[in-house]
């Protein structure tokens, strides 16, 4: 079977589990499981399509969802205006940091990428008056949908969420599917596979990550929106290191550069978490070693033991500047 | 009243930009040579100063008995992870590498907040004295002694880089891995050594950092990210460039965090690493041009 | 009808002026030659010229517009394709794959219709394709298609390599040292392959070559470097006969060389 249909598959049964299951808990699970689905696929098109490490991903998600946040409490706007708004933010956002970061080469980005980052989340816990500095937001209003003045949904259900997150994650691959599938997706191969043979043939390698780093910023923004809806809470914790790192692991766990790939490993590392809720002590030390692991034994993730993917990023750029951290 | 303030702050800077200067040295080396992205150079300089903790106010050594015996210990740390870890992944792409870089610092950060608590560390220095003044400026003893270490420790360093074989045999590898390996030097060796060296020196910084202040596992991650900010701000591959760079990130964190505000006081040298990537790439004392060619 | 025009071209390394000040003229549908002893500046030119490295001096103008300067990308984008001289290939996906990425700049639509795979698009990439299917089929590697690239002999890896530079559509073709390793029955359909392309696809060619016999017989005109200058240009007759490039081939006779 095809990738896309176990993709396929796998979300038409997601869209009638809840009938099965009634447990406020593992519905909860699977909600958060689509939305690290989500941010690990945004986070895929700019590092296993692209193959550039950004460590700044959950600017991008922290981004999509204060903006959300201070819409929808200070302005009082509706729900799915926030939603489409914190994408847009979040997408600007990324267009800017892209277009002067993606200029480095690899070390210095991924260095530069966290950078930014950081520096977004200083500025976020500093500004107290302006954005609630460490308390953050809370008591983020849900989500209702209405259609001429009648209530539809109220979202006052786990089940609620549950859908929308679906929804959400069924846009997002389908977002991520089109995107490997056009140009885009030819060019972003062509830069891993020869980079200098890429160049000669027209594709212009900046161009392609800007566009990756966008999309992905888009994505990550929204995951972001949802991801405040849904705890009703947001503070500047979710612009810091450990949700890149989380979907970091899930993207190399799963699989980068596929679209089965985050899915797996939002699954896979999402109910590992929760298994391992029982040592939560060790359970980052785990964590760790599990990274390791799985960068050292599977390298292109749990999708290679089913199907050989894609080889990853070219790796004989020799003649490429080593040090300099301007692109050649 | 503001002059003295100045200084006072200036010399708080020098201080810690010396710790920053050492930990950079060290990853300045595994960075330059090894080509490697280290991530888990945080956890090394807190583990030193956990081990230091650990010796000094449990075991209750002397200072001048600890500090060797941890050194010892981070070097062996340092030799067995490259030797079991990173040896493997020597021709592994900067994303594989960088990942396990950071599952290791995550493991190890984690497995220290385990094993030694959340609490901050001190390392017992037995410099229980006054502290010196120095016309309106004052200093501990401690720091004295911390700074006389480092500039030590700087020192031998840059001897052992300039004047003994294994730093020739560093330089060679820096410079040109397959000449060198072709002139027969065994870069295997070379590359361990490297990184048992700058575990060992992040180790040390830890130890003066938990000496003059507090060691705590959750200053890791930032701690490696400045040292990567200093080595940035100093220039790849130049060990002059990562002291410069070093003193300087302490200066400038210090005299903002005393003259404008603490809160953004940690930020001060990601601000700083992003104006040196965007205007002066290879950094202070950094080689403009490329190594190949 | 000039087609490229190299004027005062310069390039400094460090010590070594490796191109100076040179001036070449590429008019349409030639195939002119570019020859001289090894570093002579050959390849260095080539690099200056499609944008891998910068030029210190000079321009160089395609159809009169000026490329000088521009990155690699952009100056495939303007119609100038180039191979390399260290076999540049990708090496782990099957010939047909190869050429498709190698099409990137014909099956780039807007960005829109591309992300939304509107008919246009597709269309697009299916006639994309067919061309590329024909280009396999004129460079004789049609029963490869399916190979990866890597598994291919080095003959055909040079093919594939002309194969590839021709999906872009180029107007000017600039091919280093095509015949490299290749024996002479590989060279003498080289240079009938050479041949076609400029008569039946209607290119212009610019090549690096040590082969002679190549050169000879394949070339409009022949333009000879040494030590990073101009030393001569002319027919391959013309050229031949040239004392100076005899001198930089051979060296200076016994009697004169220094003691």
């Amino acid at each position: 079977m095809t990738e896309n249909r176990i993709v396929l598959l796998l979300l038409a049964l997601a869209a009638v589990m809840p009938v099965f299951i009634g447990d406020q808990y593992v519905l909860h699970l699977l909600v958060m499981t689509f939305f690290y689905a989500i941010l690990s696929t945004s986070l895929n098109l700019v590092v296993g399509y692209v193959g550039e490490l950004s460590l700044g991903h959950a600017a991008f998600l922290g981004l999509g969802a204060y903006t959300s946040a201070v819409l929808s409490t200070q302005f009082g706007l509706p729900f799915f205006i926030c939603l489409l708004l914190a994408g847009v933010v979040a997408g600007l956002a990324a267009l800017v940091i892209g277009a002067i970061t993606l200029r480095l080469e690899g070390h210095f980005f991924v260095l530069i990428s966290l950078a930014f980052a950081e520096v977004l989340r200083y500025v976020v816990m500093n500004s107290v008056e302006l954005l609630r500095g460490p308390l953050g937001y809370s008591n983020i209003p849900a989500p209702h949908l209405s259609f001429g003045g009648a209530l539809l949904v109220d979202f006052s259900s786990k089940a609620h969420f549950y859908y929308l997150g679906l929804v959400l994650l069924a846009f997002t691959l389908y977002a991520a599917w089109r995107f490997a599938r056009s140009s885009f997706g030819l060019g972003a191969l062509a830069v891993r596979e020869n980079r200098r043979l890429a160049r000669a043939v027209g594709v212009d390698p900046f161009r392609q990550a800007l566009v990756a780093f966008v999309a992905g910023g888009v994505l990550a923004g929204i995951a972001g929106s949802f991801y405040a809806h849904y705890l009703t809470f947001v503070g500047p914790e979710v612009l810091g290191f450990g949700f890149t790192l989380s979907a970091l692991m899930m993207v190399v766990i799963g699989g980068r550069g596929t679209l089965l790939g985050p899915l797996l490993g939002a699954a896979v590392v999402g109910i590992t978490l929760e298994l391992l809720r029982s040592v939560n002590e060790a359970r980052l030390s785990i964590f760790g070693i599990l990274l390791v692991l799985a960068v050292l034994f599977l390298p292109d993730g749990l999708v290679s033991l089913r199907w050989r993917r894609q080889p990853g990023p070219a790796e004989e750029n020799a003649t490429d500047a080593l040090d300099s951290p301007l692109r050649s | 009243m503001l002059v003295s303030d100045f200084l006072q702050f200036a010399l708080n800077g020098v201080v810690t930009g010396c710790f920053y200067a050492l930990t950079a040295l060290g990853l300045s080396l595994v960075f330059g040579l090894m080509n490697i992205v280290n991530f888990a150079h945080g956890a090394f300089f807190v583990l030193g100063g956990m081990l230091a903790s650990l010796a000094t106010e449990r075991l209750g050594l002397p200072l001048w008995a600890a500090i060797p015996a941890v050194l010892m210990v981070m070097w062996g740390v340092g030799a067995v992870i490259e030797a079991g870890l990173l040896a493997r992944m020597r021709d592994a792409h900067i994303l594989p590498v960088t990942l396990v870089t950071i599952g290791l610092s995550v493991f190890l950060v984690n497995t220290m907040l385990m094993l030694f608590g959340t609490e901050p560390k001190n390392v017992r220095t037995g410099l229980e004295g006054p502290p010196v003044f120095l016309g309106d400026v004052i200093i501990s003893q401690s720091r004295i002694l911390a700074i006389g270490i480092s500039v030590l420790a700087i020192i031998a360093t840059w001897l052992l880089i300039s004047r003994t074989r294994a730093g020739r045999a560093m330089r060679a590898v820096f410079q040109q891995p397959e000449a060198a390996a072709l002139a027969g030097i065994p870069i295997a060796r070379v590359h361990r050594f490297t990184f048992a060296l700058g575990t060992t020196l992040a180790g040390l910084a830890g130890i003066l950092l938990g000496a003059v202040f507090v060691v705590d596992p959750s200053r890791a991650e930032p701690a490696a990210v400045k040292a990567f900010v200093v080595i940035i701000l100093g220039g790849i591959g130049s060990l002059p460039g990562a002291v410069l760079g070093g003193i300087l990130l302490g200066l400038a964190e210090s005299l903002w965090g005393g003259f404008v505000s603490t809160g953004y006081m940690d930020a001060v040298g990601f601000v700083l690493v992003i104006a040196i990537l965007l205007f002066r790439p290879s950094g202070l004392l950094g080689a403009p041009a490329s190594r190949v060619g | 009808m000039t087609m490229l025009e190299i004027q005062g071209v310069s390039k400094r390394y460090g010590g070594l002026q490796a191109v100076r000040d040179v001036n070449l003229r590429v008019s349409r549908g030639e195939i002119v030659s570019l020859i001289g002893p090894n570093g002579a500046g050959k390849t260095t030119l080539f690099n200056l010229v499609t944008g891998f490295a910068r030029p210190d001096t000079g321009h160089v103008r395609l159809n009169g517009k000026e490329v000088t300067g521009l990155k690699p990308e952009a100056v495939a984008r303007h119609g100038m394709v180039r191979s390399f001289q260290i076999t540049n290939v990708f090496a782990n996906l099957p010939v047909i794959e190869n050429l498709r990425l190698a099409s990137y700049l014909r099956m780039r639509g807007s960005l829109l219709s591309d992300v939304f795979g509107l008919r246009a698009a597709r269309q697009r990439a299916e006639q994309t394709m067919e061309e590329a299917r024909r280009i396999l089929d004129l460079m004789g590697l049609a029963r490869f298609s399916a190979t990866p690239a890597k598994r291919l002999a080095y003959g055909q890896l040079r093919l594939l390599e002309i194969a590839i530079a021709l999906c872009v559509r180029p107007q000017l073709l600039l091919l280093d040292e095509p015949a490299a390793g290749l024996n002479s029955r590989e060279g003498e359909k080289l240079t009938e392959l050479l041949r076609r392309l400029r008569d039946e696809l209607g290119l212009t060619i610019l090549l690096v070559e040590h082969d002679m016999d190549l050169v000879m017989s394949v070339s409009d005109r022949v333009v000879v470097l040494n030590f990073g200058e101009k030393i001569a240009e002319g027919t391959p007759a013309q050229v031949k006969e040239n004392p100076q490039v005899i001198e930089a081939y051979l060296g200076t006779p016994f009697e004169e060389e220094p003691a």
